[in-house]
């Protein structure tokens, strides 16, 4: 089985809830064991241009809603969800600073997709 | 049966420790620009009280920007006119894009250089505005547009030492740029030539100055940008003076 679909432990099903914790006027998801503990969160990759699409709106699209995913205490990035300036929608799950697969691959598919769901597009 | 994988090419994008991440660390409560707005909001509530918005000689009266005046010798309505402005929409716009290229700013290059950076900007929208308009003109959106080129050289000429997603702002910041020029010439009420003077001040005091975000300023720079911000003083004192004697 290729290591990309390892399966989690049985209990791991994430639950993803909007964090009023950030303070820092970005958008962010936080992901959670069912037993409460702190998977991850999902947060708006740059304040600077989460200010400026509050202000401008998509500016021609060029402003666009990417997220960085982080986790533990010093929110260590451990990936990015970006959607790309194309003509066609294309994303980008990007978890490459997660080389040791420590979080799964299937939970972080499924976090990309609530995220651009949440961002109505 | 399985194939060898191809090698992995490395790139300078994948080295990220290299890279430094603009945006962490950076204050969202920046104090020179939140004084700045702050003088801004205390000399527009004076403005209004005083009736300075009602006529055209009530904003002229109030320090406007006026190419005859200073003509006459009234160099102090260089500064005092990016301190005024015309109503309350003109005073929000301009305090939320200064706090957003302010907190851009600070952070990059410290509250003393940011200090030269607003006030040359605001000298260098002034002069450009007297040369393409009589007036009388406000805002301080010349200054607001230093800033602004000011960001764009710094996430352009840093672009090998930040993250990619930094330099979208850059990117962004240019874009709303030319956007806003572009409509300040499908209005006369818009003093376009404030925006691109600011804009070029900015743009060549930003080459000049030290991104201290990216290395401590070196001694030799903090003791010239100390004697400038002398030099800045005194304009401020000049200004102030020019602005009571009216």
């Amino acid at each position: 089985m290729p290591e990309s679909h390892r399966e989690p432990p049985p209990n791991l099903a994430a639950e993803a809830t909007r964090s009023g914790a950030a303070l820092r006027a970005k958008l962010a998801q936080q992901l959670e064991a069912p037993d409460g503990r702190p998977l991850a969160m999902a947060i708006e990759d740059s304040i600077v241009l989460s200010l400026l699409r509050r202000v401008l709106g998509t500016l021609f699209g060029v402003l666009r809603t990417n997220f960085l995913l982080v986790r533990g205490e010093d929110a260590e990035v451990f990936g990015e969800f970006n959607r790309k300036f194309t003509l066609l929608d294309r994303y980008v799950l990007d978890l490459s600073a997660d080389p040791a697969r420590i979080f799964d691959r299937r939970i972080a598919l499924a976090l990309g997709v609530m995220l651009d769901t949440g961002e109505r597009r | 049966m399985e194939t060898a994988e191809q090698p992995l090419r490395i790139t300078p994008d994948m080295l990220l420790s290299r890279r430094l991440d603009f945006e962490r660390r950076m204050r969202r409560v920046p104090p020179v620009t939140l004084a700045i707005i702050g003088v801004l909001v205390v000399i527009f509530v004076a403005e209004a009280s005083r009736g300075a918005l009602a006529s055209r000689a009530g904003i002229v009266a109030a320090g406007a920007l006026v190419r005859e005046r200073v003509a006459a010798g009234e160099y102090w309505r260089l500064l005092s006119a990016t301190f005024l402005h015309g109503g309350v929409d003109h005073l929000v716009g301009n305090a939320i894009a200064l706090y957003i290229l302010g907190m851009i700013c600070e952070h990059a290059l410290g509250r003393g250089q940011f200090v030269l950076l607003y006030v040359a900007s605001a000298l260098a929208g002034s002069l450009v505005s007297l040369l393409t308009s009589p007036g009388p003109s406000v805002g301080a959106s010349g200054a607001i547009f230093g800033l602004q080129g000011a960001a764009i050289v710094l996430f352009r000429t840093q672009r090998d030492r930040l993250l990619l997603r930094d330099r979208r702002v850059g990117f962004v910041l240019l874009i709303w740029a030319i956007y806003t020029i572009a409509g300040g010439l499908l209005t006369p009420l818009i003093d376009n030539g404030a925006h691109v003077g600011g804009a070029l001040g900015g743009t060549l005091v930003a080459r000049r100055l030290h991104p201290v975000v990216l290395a401590p300023l070196p001694a030799e720079q903090a003791a010239r940008v100390r004697r400038l911000l002398w030099l800045v003083a005194a304009m401020l004192v000049y200004t102030v003076w020019g602005w009571m004697g009216s």
